[in-house]
């Protein structure tokens, strides 16, 4: 599906409105796009459904042992 | 100051993510274990420096952190580079959606892709990032720091943790796509536009 120039424009922005990183003016200007737009819409909520998928994937608990020989060594 | 009785109440809940982390840092479980120990053991032993009411939880990433930088990281001739042609916004989301659909609304959002596939096989394609693009990614995608945070921790300017974000999440989406083509993941034709 080709893209226009403003959902190129946008492509290039949506990591860093997912991030909460884009100053108000250009906040606001990606949230009215995707609202007019499904297709980058999606392609947002994708993006940030693909990091919860890869948080989930990626976390791992610490062993046992290792937490209680922490509290030891701080003992 | 924050009291050192408290340390292990107020450290500890990090302790599980703190590990997660230094697992796609160091090379080896071991390794991350005692990264893990060392970065506590450190924070324990600064922690009347600490100032109560500041972060602690950005404390102690930038502790393991500059351990890792310090003690375990591998000899590196040079950084690595990412080759990124054709990889471009949106890259994945664009492999994985049938070609032909063109109601958006029939487009699932979901990362079901990735959903599926093994996790070893994620935190594979993770590790084998270059070091300067998987660090910052692990801290903003993994842990939600923000770009300001990261460029303090990393001391590097923000406009670095920008770009290596931005060309970190690209090359990692086309690592997550080999996984996925490999796996049998995506019928045939779901090559994009």
């Amino acid at each position: 599906m080709a893209l226009n120039k403003r959902c190129a424009h946008v492509a290039a922005l949506v990591e860093r409105y997912i991030d909460g990183e884009l100053r108000r003016l250009r906040r606001a200007q990606v949230r009215v796009h995707l609202r007019n737009c499904p297709f980058c819409e999606k392609a947002m909520q994708f993006q940030r459904n693909l990091r919860v998928s890869i948080r989930r994937k990626v976390h791992l608990n610490a062993p046992p042992e290792l937490l209680e020989r922490i509290r030891r060594s701080l003992s | 100051m924050a009291d050192r009785e408290n340390f292990e109440r107020d450290a500890f809940p990090y302790a599980h993510a703190l590990y997660s982390y230094a697992l796609r840092m160091a090379s080896n479980p071991q390794d991350a274990e005692d990264l893990v120990q060392e970065t506590f053991l450190k924070a324990y032993r600064a922690y009347d420096q600490f100032t109560e009411g500041t972060n602690l939880r950005a404390w102690l990433y930038r502790i393991l952190t500059n351990t890792y930088f310090k003690q375990y990281r591998q000899r590196q001739t040079r950084p690595q580079e990412l080759q990124l042609d054709g990889v471009e916004d949106f890259y994945l989301f664009h492999k994985i959606l049938p070609a032909e659909v063109e109601d958006p609304s029939l487009i699932s959002a979901e990362a079901k892709v990735v959903e599926s596939m093994l996790a070893e096989d994620v935190r594979r394609a993770i590790d084998r990032l270059p070091e300067q693009y998987r660090v910052p990614i692990l801290l903003a995608d993994l842990e939600g720091f923000s770009y300001k945070e990261i460029a303090s921790m990393l001391e590097i300017p923000m406009g670095t943790v920008m770009s290596r974000l931005s060309r970190g999440r690209k090359g990692l989406q086309r690592a997550l796509w080999e996984v996925a083509e490999k796996q049998g993941l995506v019928t045939e034709g779901n090559d994009g536009p």
